[in-house]
């Protein structure tokens, strides 16, 4: 029986996986039309949701997929993303779509957590952490809870409102558990995220006009 | 600012839109929103304590009584070549039902103690329990944890799910299980993920019990809410990277012990303490008078009273020796020899295996579960005051 904890995660992943297939149409065919994008994304996203959805689905290969484990703040980014031509074809809906300077500060937001959480799930504690549970913090934790707040907050007063509802989507789910989680950082972020924000910025590093950017042509 | 005119058309729309934004109202509507997320994310709302440990009344026995064996009959001893970690769960008038791996499988046997016309205790024919209530020979590798609720109805903690690792809880009803997936236990995948009993209870009927992520290991307080379990906290290990297992022995409602054998080589047996519910660990400190211990799982505690502990410990060379610790662990009795028949048990890959498993009976007595040199496993009842000195 599907639990509603496998209909989230399998919108996330299908999300996800769609807005990867939309990514490399765009790289491979710069001249598409919005029509044959749109339906091999749907197609995309109808083979990961069937995938997700047969016998087995928590088989070591899902696993590393990803199935189960993308975070919300994954599924809305690639939400965003596959919406981002929608945006820009409407003038008036521009500020919808997510700008440059907000994305640089979720990039660089993801890798710090990221280097904080993951190498200590590891055993590996990063310099003035090894007495702390970092992790475990993500269990309901009114000190992590501030830290996101006093975070959300000078977001807020730079004005980086696409942030603040990514950071209120996330606790939002943990509230209601829709994921297989019951652990804050897994809403948060994902290896999957994580790795894809490091590989940005090692890209912007080594190509500076190529930083990667989620701006498929406004011709879309 | 100018109010948004009347859009009836698509432009009239984003031009509605872009006003929207622009305006102070949804400033102040996200400002409402972060409040309403730091709340979502904080699930008590506003700080709380971790509950109390719960502590039973300990049944005293005055008489001092040697070791016996307690196998009067079958099943016991019976050989677990293969198997790991005997555990005992409590049950209701006295009895007490022992748990042992042994060929990828869980088995099970009563023992009733001996009482009213019988002058021995005896036990139960073996059972074995349904490989999918612990996910098989590769959920019992994981490791389980077996808890009872007070009806004799069995609680089964266990990791299941390949690559996935999640918790599972397989619940007794009489004779059918009902299964409940739980929370993932790693924020990675692939990462290996085992449990270890047994558990500490809380005041709030939460559990604490031992899970290892990779090469560390933190203590989970466990939850189950209509069934499903969910994972209320955890707490990290003082130098948890070097410890072979942990087993968490609570005091009073605020203090508990923990208790950390070596990893790799025998060592010596830690031990460190928190006053306040597990939130701040003292700095593990060797116990000396127990000398080097067997790593791994080589050891079993019990509470006798408050300040009054008693350890099954597996020496290094094998023997399975019982300490009293007394004046919250000042005082430490001479090491007094359980068994001492020439070395622990070892599986064909040379791993050691046959943990003690300790428990006290409705009686007074402590029963001893262990599996010795030869692998087979052994029932031993003594009296927790025996000091080594009547045989």
């Amino acid at each position: 029986m599907m639990t509603l904890h496998l209909w989230v995660s399998l919108v996330l992943a299908t999300l996800v996986y769609a807005a990867l297939a939309s990514a490399l149409l765009a790289v491979l065919f710069p001249a598409q039309t919005p029509a044959s994008r749109w339906s091999v994304v749907a197609v995309v996203a109808a083979v990961v949701a069937a995938l997700m959805a047969l016998p087995g689905q928590t088989a070591a290969l899902a696993a590393w997929a990803g199935f189960g484990r993308f975070s919300m703040t994954s599924g809305l980014l690639a939400l965003l993303y596959l919406l981002h031509p929608l945006f820009l074809s409407r003038p008036g809906w521009r500020h919808m779509a997510l700008p440059d300077g907000q994305r640089r500060m979720l990039i660089f937001g993801v890798i710090v957590a990221g280097l904080v959480l993951y190498p200590a799930a590891l055993g590996m504690a990063l310099p003035g952490t090894a007495t702390m549970d970092i992790q475990g913090s993500g269990f309901g934790d009114f000190r992590l809870a501030t830290i996101l707040l006093c975070l959300g907050l000078a977001l807020w007063v730079l004005r980086a409102y696409h942030l603040c509802l990514l950071l209120v989507a996330a606790q939002c789910a943990f509230a209601l558990q829709l994921l297989p989680s019951g652990n804050l950082w897994d809403y948060l972020i994902d290896p999957w995220l994580w790795l894809g924000g490091m590989l940005t910025v090692v890209v912007a590093l080594v190509r500076p006009g190529k930083a990667a950017g989620p701006v498929p042509s406004s011709r879309a | 600012m100018q109010e948004p005119q009347v859009p009836d058309s698509a432009n009239g729309i984003g031009q509605s839109v872009r006003h929207f934004f622009q305006r102070k109202g949804l400033h102040l509507g996200i400002g409402a929103l972060l409040v309403l997320g730091y709340y979502a994310s904080l699930p008590g709302h506003l700080w709380q304590a971790s509950p109390a440990y719960q502590i039973a009344p300990v049944p005293q026995r005055a008489a001092s009584a040697a070791p016996t064996d307690g196998a009067v009959a079958v099943p016991l001893p019976l050989s677990v070549r293969d198997g790991h970690s005997p555990s005992w769960v409590n049950l209701t008038a006295g009895r007490l039902q022992a748990f042992w791996q042994d060929q990828g499988a869980l088995h099970t046997a009563v023992y009733t103690p001996a009482g009213g016309e019988q002058e021995h205790g005896h036990w139960s024919d073996v059972e074995t329990l349904p490989a999918h209530v612990h996910g098989g020979s590769e959920g019992l590798a994981r490791g389980v944890v077996l808890v009872s609720d007070g009806n004799d109805q069995l609680n089964i903690y266990s990791v299941q799910g390949g690559a996935t690792a999640a918790l599972t809880l397989a619940v007794q009803d009489g004779t059918q299980w009902h299964m409940h997936t739980g929370p993932l236990l790693s924020p990675l995948p692939g990462q290996r993920v085992s449990l270890a009993g047994p558990v500490a209870r809380k005041t709030d009927g939460s559990l604490a019990m031992l899970a290892r992520r990779g090469e560390r290991l933190v203590w989970l307080r466990v939850s189950a809410e209509q069934g499903r379990p969910y994972i209320a906290g955890q707490q990290r290990l003082p130098d948890e990277q070097n410890a072979g297992t942990a087993i968490l022995l609570a005091n009073s409602g605020d203090s508990a012990l923990q208790w950390l054998t070596p990893a790799a080589q025998p060592g010596p047996l830690l031990w460190s303490g928190t006053a306040d519910r597990g939130e701040r660990w003292s700095v593990p400190q060797p116990l000396t008078a127990a000398g080097a211990v067997a790593p791994g799982n080589s050891l079993a505690t019990l509470r006798l009273a408050a300040g009054d502990w008693g350890l099954a410990v597996v020496s290094e060379g094998g023997a399975v020796q019982w300490y009293r610790g007394q004046d919250a662990g000042q005082r430490w009795s001479t090491p007094v020899t359980l068994s001492d028949r020439g070395g622990q048990c070892r599986r064909p890959d040379g791993e050691p295996t046959g943990a003690p498993a300790l428990t006290l009976a409705a009686d007074g007595m402590v029963h001893l579960l262990y599996a010795d040199a030869g692998c087979r496993l052994r029932h031993q009842i003594f009296s927790a005051a025996w000091t080594g000195e009547s045989s």
